[in-house]
């Protein structure tokens, strides 16, 4: 009987060790073992990272991790990863989805896919309040930015006149912009927003509409699993449908939170 | 390793247009600090020997405050720091006409304000006192005596060091970047970044630097042999 059992055992895991290598189907072996391991960071607040009283990793995308587990059937793991690791992770099989801050570029797309994008982060630009109405109004102002971002050559193909200040940090670039040595600040909504948070119930700053570029973010599945992938996109659309994708976001950007923010996309297939 | 350089690539538009303000940005950074360093450095060194203890020891202190700290925590202080004490209406203004021009300038010329003082109040001990006061007992006032007889002769006396330090300010100027200077180094960075030919952005910059520092050291060269009196 000892025997048997240790034998089965075997059989088990070089059965399920031969199966990502045999191009078998991935959904089946997640949901033979009964468990959807999720690669996510752990120092993006608010999508990623360690709640400080019970030292868990929590944020958006381990909720989009587990609900999609949920919809598989089958219980989340967490592993956390780095941001420079994440996609060799996946692509080597350490874990079977990124639920990692991925945003969307098609040199990414060659070696990875994408699922239905989850979240959409805005470049917008912030400015001091009621100094300006719209994003458009910084034409020929001095517009903030942090050396060597991408938001530069962003911010100049829709406001070519725009003078571009570029700081080391985007601490200092803030600074800048709170002291008026700008007129604007381009950065990622997300991040812009704590950024006025942290100045507390009297800040006046504010972001501009509408932002500069946009970036979808997809879970990020291994090449050649269909059916996986099909999977994880069903298990999205149902969470939109539900509403469960709205009150996630609202969970951790919406209203009630410092950000603030307002959820402007719905999930769909990323147009590369 | 062979490296495929491509400088054409860096002097075209628009970078060259880029390069060409950058000029224009490092000299009148350059001759705006240096004019603010040097004048206060000869005003400076001049107070240290005007017999007052608590003068000497006031120049004394600015001195070493400025020598002390490095020069981005000076240029850190000026444009976030003590920009924002000034009167609302200034700041505006300050703000609207190139305020990191304004704040790197005063930042960069103070802290070398320090060094010229100290390489001119070594010219100032090369001279007799002796000097001093037969200029004196001619019946001279104490700021003519050190416009005619003494200053001369001490600013001659410290040429060497002065050049010296006008070259470390021409090179200091690269600092300013951290405030969003628009000076050479910031956009060779810039250029570096759009166009990844990093081996071509700090050559160019590194010949730039080069070669004005040579010029300076040159012209030093030069203003010193006019200066020197005829041997006999």
């Amino acid at each position: 009987m000892k025997l048997f059992k240790l034998f089965s055992s075997l059989t088990i895991a070089a059965v399920s060790a031969a199966v990502p290598l045999a191009h078998a189907d991935q959904l089946g072996d997640v949901k033979a073992r009964g468990a959807l391991t999720c690669g996510v960071v752990s120092t993006l607040e608010p999508f990623a990272f360690q709640d400080a009283s019970t030292r868990d990793v929590v944020g958006y995308d381990v909720d989009f991790c587990r609900a999609v587990a949920k919809h598989l059937g089958v219980k989340a793991e967490l592993k956390v990863v780095s941001l420079e690791a994440r996609i060799p992770e996946l692509t080597q099989g350490r874990v079977d989805l990124l639920a990692a801050v991925l945003g969307y570029n098609p040199a990414r797309a060659e070696q990875i896919a994408f699922s239905k994008a989850y979240f959409v982060s805005n470049q917008s630009i912030a400015a001091k309040k009621g100094a300006l109405k719209h994003r458009d109004d910084l034409a020929g102002k001095r517009v903030a930015s942090i050396k060597g971002s991408s938001n530069i050559p962003l911010t100049l193909k829709v406001l070519p006149t725009a003078q571009i200040v570029s700081y080391d940090d985007a601490p200092s670039a803030f600074t800048a912009l709170v002291q008026g040595k700008v007129d604007g600040y381009v950065l990622s909504e997300s991040l812009m927003r704590r950024f006025i948070a942290k100045l507390g119930s009297d800040a006046n700053i504010e972001v501009l509409a509408p932002p500069v570029g946009r970036e979808s973010w997809g879970l990020g599945v291994r090449k050649g699993e269909a059916a996986f992938e099909k999977a994880v996109d069903d298990a999205l659309d149902a969470m939109e449908k539900s509403g469960e994708a709205q009150q996630i976001f609202d969970k951790w950007l919406g209203a009630r939170t410092i950000y603030q923010m307002r959820r402007d996309f719905k999930i769909e297939k990323i147009s590369g | 390793m062979a490296i495929n350089l491509n400088f054409g690539s860096l002097l075209a538009a628009p970078h060259l247009e880029h390069l060409v303000a950058a000029l224009k940005y490092t000299a009148a950074l350059t001759a705006a600090s240096w004019l603010l360093a040097v004048v206060l450095g000869v005003v400076l060194a001049t107070l240290r020997v005007t017999g007052s203890r608590s003068l000497d020891r006031g120049v004394a202190a600015w001195v070493a405050y400025q020598q002390s700290v490095p020069m981005l925590a000076h240029l850190f202080l000026w444009y976030f720091g003590i920009s924002t004490l000034l009167p609302a209406a200034a700041q505006s203004w300050v703000n609207a006409n190139n305020g990191e021009l304004i704040f790197a300038s005063i930042a960069i010329g103070l802290c070398m304000s320090a060094y010229f003082c100290e390489d001119v109040r070594s010219g100032l001990r090369a001279i007799p006192h002796g000097q001093q006061e037969a200029a004196r007992s001619l019946g001279l006032s104490f700021v003519k005596s050190m416009r005619y007889v003494i200053l001369p002769q001490a600013i001659r006396a410290s040429m060497p060091p002065f050049i010296n330090h006008t070259v470390i300010l021409f090179k200091n100027t690269s600092l300013a970047m951290a405030l969003g200077a628009a000076e050479m180094t910031y956009v060779v960075r810039e250029i570096e970044n759009q166009t990844f030919r990093t081996f071509e952005a700090y050559t160019l910059a590194t010949v730039f630097y080069l070669a004005v520092s040579l010029g300076l050291m040159g012209v030093g060269v030069l203003v010193t042999r006019r200066l020197q009196i005829p041997a006999r």
